[in-house]
């Protein structure tokens, strides 16, 4: 394939990846964890810092970045998913530009289209959340890995070590895939014993790098790693007391990962994930089979790793469907690998229809899920995901604020279980008080409330006055809330709706 | 390198362009921003192919990355933390920038509601503004592009700062750098006697260059990095003779007085230096005559007409700001006040006996860079002493870092690092203070009252200038609306003749029977009264109390009384 036309279709795939990345970014609620990591953000203006905590949430570089974005941008769910978004595109941009090297120009093609398209790769970068930024630096590592077994040291120290770093900063699970990494060089190292010998690669002939060699390329870039890890996990040395709770983290998360977190699932989880979306990987999973036995000695290894890194999360029983990207991304690797391979054998028909198939079903996934259903219960990436009717909440304070930004001080209650995203989407409002079991006695005087369903009697008896009251889900799992806006303050907003008469007898009227 | 200048052209190109566009509407509405970010990149595209390609940059070793580090981890804080919203608060990160942001913001927010251009300054609302509003606009720029107005700050003050570093980088590598974030005395090894770590240089004149300057003059984001950049281009054409000056060149020098008039001069007086010295006298000239159309219009603009200028006194006392010349100077420069003269002395004497081009070429910087200094110890430029270090700032980045390539540099590795201790500890201890005592920020408004105050100037012509308490951080001013007499501070250190208007103000404000008198005079048809009003006058009569009242609420009350 000529430059010119491996670039263009680069270029395609990452449009097309961005297309599906950026389009209608706000479209979907704010998330669960969205709604915590962004009051994380918050935090980390007031206190100067993110600080670690070891029981509970990640590692430290999201918030940062998070907390960049907001800063420049300011608040809105578009800018907090922007930089999910560029890590996604950065994965497509790796996959075709960095693995071609590896793969050849037409499966580092194929196999960024897999990823540019992939229904979990999408709706992962249109989230706020840690996983599509552990895949980056995951992807990284392994690239490093690559890229010195092609002799090429420099580059791939720092590759390996940035990586590293970075999948250290991200998350706790990033022990499994080192692990996978580690492990899988033993194990094919078996495997070209007892199997079949590798196929050789060009750089063979080059010179192997020696001990020293080695030791000297890699010295700054994993000092730097060391020093980036130690920053960001001491608070920005603030709080260098922090930094134990590198290792104190995987006491808690072992019981985590184990059960009592109410995200367990059946081993065979995330088969039916990919079953229902991820045609790629389904189809890679027998591609890799083929890979274990044939092919150069660093694909080899990069598929044993990323098999090893999947069975690890088949047995842990904690499962979120947003590891399904974690669990499957190097299985269209292979399956791109085997389609160009079928095509060089003179099966190109066969090839171009499989691919063809795949890349459809993507497309046609990733719309759905995205775009349409992508608050809806039934679809199984769709977890702890807050209902589309936040907004019948949100949107009048988010508007009257704006016509009147003396709004932001009006004193509001949330009275219900959970309450996040809440307190980020509504982070800008000054006196709105989160109740979680009793009711503010001070809740006639405020301006504006919300108040699970089981709880109205209770609070209406306080009410006075002319109320707008609203009723909608934050979540399909949680009962029903009712919102209630002061009509003297809100009216503007909520033009046309009925006004309810608290505090004395009466019919709603308008 | 190359990056710095593509850079600064974007910043210069566009925020003039805004400027003239703005002028020639008589107001800065949107589609003048619109213009000038198509004219600074159009600007920006031309000079990226104007400029030859980039050559390679020095690789930084151990020292050099750790000084890089600091220098990184000093400009993400301050930029990031530059100001933000916490609860009923709006806050500042660093204790030494309550005014001066307090100012910045003002300027802002009243671009923002699209003044009539050239426009008023907002601190003295009669006047036409005689600050240099080349930032301002920058962040002008940026907010309307999709920034929020915090981000706005934040990111010019990334850029700027980021900038600044790596031109800073290019004049004298990690030596240079260290310069520029570490300067001190002695007064930083007070850490070693335990206790808390701040910034201990704080209470000298001579102040920690990144906490006092570069978190809180905005304008040097743009002229830090011009000002180097034009150093490392002027050294290789009128100092090395290697090559011609540039249009480029020419353009980031003729419009420093947008940004930074302190800079401007200070550069200028180098290239007057230089041509009384010797220096290709042709070439400075026709540089000098190429920049000055421009130059000497901005210049003309942001005091206009001249109108404010200095106050040039001889005080050679004011470095001691009351105490000890000597010992502020020892705590302040601590080792620099022997190693400076001893350098310059020494590059004299090889100019001088050996005729070394290096020399020359070291004291064509070192040289006026001493000189300066000593002229801003000795003769106050402007009514406030303290404004004497802006020009103070350049002495020190021309002399400093020629004690590297004049000395250091050829001395053994092992009587290095004492001396690098001896020179720097002070100033990166103090680095490291200033960041430690601003981590919760400092309050300069009440965001209810400033809230409330915005809605309150919705209903005022831009153009009004109300009578209020003269504060820095008053909400009409952070709101956007001038007032008849802002902070006095400012006014005196901007050398704005202000007085007599303050006497009438304060009149005006407690109430007697003849505030009127006093309102046609000073042309208020506004006046408010909120928090800062009662406590300031608080025997205020309130004549005008009767008034009809144009907003009530948390911030105050504005009475419209003419």
């Amino acid at each position: 394939m000529k430059n010119r036309t491996f670039h263009t279709w680069a270029i395609a795939i990452l449009l097309v990846a961005a297309g599906f990345r950026i389009w209608a970014l706000g479209l979907k609620p704010v998330h669960f964890d969205e709604g915590i990591n962004g009051w994380f953000v918050d935090q980390m203006t007031l206190t100067g810092a993110f600080r670690y905590n070891p029981a509970n949430f990640h590692g430290p570089l999201l918030f940062y970045i998070l907390f960049a974005a907001q800063t420049l941008f300011g608040r809105a769910v578009e800018v907090l998913r922007m930089p999910g978004v560029l890590a996604g595109l950065a994965v497509v941009a790796l996959a075709i530009h960095g693995y071609r090297r590896h793969l050849g120009n037409p499966a580092a093609l194929v196999y960024g289209a897999f990823l540019a398209v992939s229904p979990a790769m999408v709706f992962v970068s249109r989230y706020a959340i840690h996983e599509i930024w552990m895949l980056l630096f995951c992807m990284m590592t392994a690239f490093g890995v690559l890229e010195i077994w092609a002799r090429r040291l420099q580059t791939g120290c720092w590759w390996l070590w940035l990586g590293a770093a970075g999948m250290v900063l991200m998350k706790e699970t990033y022990v499994i895939h080192l692990a996978a990494f580690l492990l899988a060089w033993p194990t094919w190292l078996l495997f070209r014993r007892w199997l079949a010998p590798d196929e050789t690669p060009a750089h063979a002939a080059a010179p192997r790098p020696t001990a020293r060699a080695f030791l000297s390329a890699t010295a700054y870039p994993a000092l730097t790693a060391g020093l980036l890890i130690a920053f960001f996990y001491s608070g920005n040395l603030f709080h260098l007391e922090d930094l134990k709770g590198l290792w104190t983290t995987f006491a808690v998360w072992t019981e985590t990962g184990k059960s009592g977190s109410g995200h367990e699932k059946v081993w065979y989880y995330w088969f039916g994930l990919m079953a229902r979306y991820e045609w790629a990987a389904m189809a890679g999973l027998v591609a890799a089979a083929r890979l274990c036995f044939r092919s150069p000695a660093s694909l080899r290894w990069l598929v044993i790793s990323g098999v090893g890194a999947a069975m690890a999360y088949l047995i842990i029983p904690y499962k979120t469907p947003w590891c399904i990207i974690m669990v499957s991304w190097p299985l269209p690797l292979a399956l791109a690998m085997a389609l160009v391979e079928a095509s060089a054998r003179g099966w190109r028909v066969v090839a171009v229809a499989g691919a063809a198939l795949v890349l459809a079903h993507g497309v046609w996934a990733s719309w759905r899920l995205n775009f349409i259903n992508y608050d809806a219960a039934d679809e199984p990436y769709v977890y702890v995901q807050t209902n589309r009717q936040i907004t019948r909440f949100t949107d009048p304070l988010l508007a009257a604020a704006k016509r009147d930004p003396r709004l932001l001080h009006a004193p509001g209650a949330i009275v219900v279980d959970n309450a996040y995203p809440l307190p980020w989407v509504l982070g800008e409002f000054t006196r709105t008080g989160y109740y979680h079991v009793d009711l503010p006695v001070e809740a006639r005087l405020m301006d504006f409330l919300l108040v699970q369903q089981s709880r109205r009697a209770e609070v209406e008896a306080m009410l006075q006055d002319r109320w707008i009251v609203r009723e909608l889900r934050l979540r399909d799992a949680f009962q029903p809330v009712a919102a209630y806006f002061r009509a003297s303050v809100f009216g503007p907003e909520l033009v046309g709706e009925a006004r309810r008469e608290f505090g004395r007898q009466g019919e709603p009227t308008r | 390198m190359k990056f710095i200048a593509v850079a600064l052209m974007l910043m210069s190109a566009g925020v003039t362009a805004v400027q003239l566009a703005a002028m020639f509407a008589g107001t800065l509405a949107p589609w003048t921003i619109g213009l000038g970010w198509l004219v600074g990149a159009a600007a920006a595209v031309v000079s990226w192919r104007a400029l030859p390609d980039d050559i390679k940059w020095e690789r930084p070793g151990l020292l050099g990355w750790f000084v890089l580090a600091c220098a990184c981890l000093f400009v993400l804080r301050t930029s990031l933390w530059l100001a933000w919203e916490q609860g009923m608060d709006l806050r500042v990160g660093s204790p030494k920038n309550i005014g001066d942001f307090s100012l910045h913001f003002t300027h802002v927010a009243f671009l923002e509601r699209v003044p009539p251009f050239w426009p008023l300054n907002p601190i003295a609302g009669a006047d036409p503004l005689t600050y240099p509003p080349g930032m301002a606009l920058w962040t002008v720029m940026l907010d309307r592009i999709g920034f929020s107005l915090f981000g706005a700050f934040a990111f010019g003050s990334l850029l700027g700062l980021g900038l600044g570093l790596a031109a800073c980088w290019r004049w004298g590598g990690a030596f240079a750098v260290a310069v520029l974030m570490c300067n001190g005395g002695l007064a930083g090894w007070a850490v070693l006697k335990g206790g808390v770590w701040v910034d201990f240089q704080d209470g000298q004149v001579w102040k920690s260059i990144p906490h006092a300057m570069l978190a809180t003059q905005r304008g040097l984001l743009y002229a830090l990095p011009a000002g180097l950049w034009l150093l490392v281009r002027w050294r290789e054409v009128f100092v090395r003779g290697r090559g011609a000056w540039s249009w480029i060149d020419c353009w980031i020098y003729a419009t420093l007085p947008l940004f930074h008039v302190h800079t401007f001069l200070a550069l200028s007086l180098l290239l007057g230096t230089w041509f009384i010295a010797g220096l290709p006298r042709r070439a400075l000239l026709g540089y000098v005559g190429a920049a000055f159309p421009v130059a000497g219009f901005l210049l003309w603009r942001v005091t206009n007409g001249f109108a404010v200028g200095g106050d040039l006194r001889w005080d050679p006392r004011w470095l001691g700001e009351g105490g000890g010349v000597g010992k502020s100077l020892l705590l302040s420069f601590g080792a620099w006040l022997l190693v400076l003269p001893a350098v310059a002395a020494w590059i004299g004497w090889r100019w001088w006996r050996r005729r070394e081009p290096v020399a020359r070429e070291i004291g064509a910087f070192l040289w006026p860079g001493c000189g300066l200094l000593v002229v801003c110890a000795l003769v106050v430029f402007q009514p406030w002493a303290w404004d004497n270090t802006k020009l103070m700032l350049w002495g020190w980045l021309l002399a400093a870092p020629m004690v590297w390539h004049g000395w250091l540099a050829a001395a053994p590795r092992w009587g290095r690092a004492p001396l690098l201790l001896g020179l720097f500890f002070s100033g990166w201890v103090s680095l490291f203070g200033g960041l430690l005592v601003s981590r919760q920020g400092h309050g300069i408004a009440n965001r209810l009252e400033l809230d409330d105050a915005r809605m309150a100037v919705r209903q005022l012509p831009v153009t009004m200038p109300v009578a209020a308490a003269p504060d820095y951080n008053h909400v009409l001013l952070l709101a956007g609306q001038p007032l008849v007499l802002g902070y006095d501070g400012h006014l005196w250190s901007h050398g704005i003749n202000y007085r007599d208007r303050m006497v009438q103000l304060e009149a005006l404000m407690s109430g007697g029977s003849d505030w009127r008198e006093y309102a046609d005079k000073l042309g208020a048809d506004y006046l408010f009264w909120g928090n800062k009003e009662a406590r300031r006058f608080s025997g205020s009569a309130m004549g005008w109390r009767d008034q009809p009242v144009v907003h009530h609420g948390p911030a105050g009350t504005l009475y419209r009384i003419r």
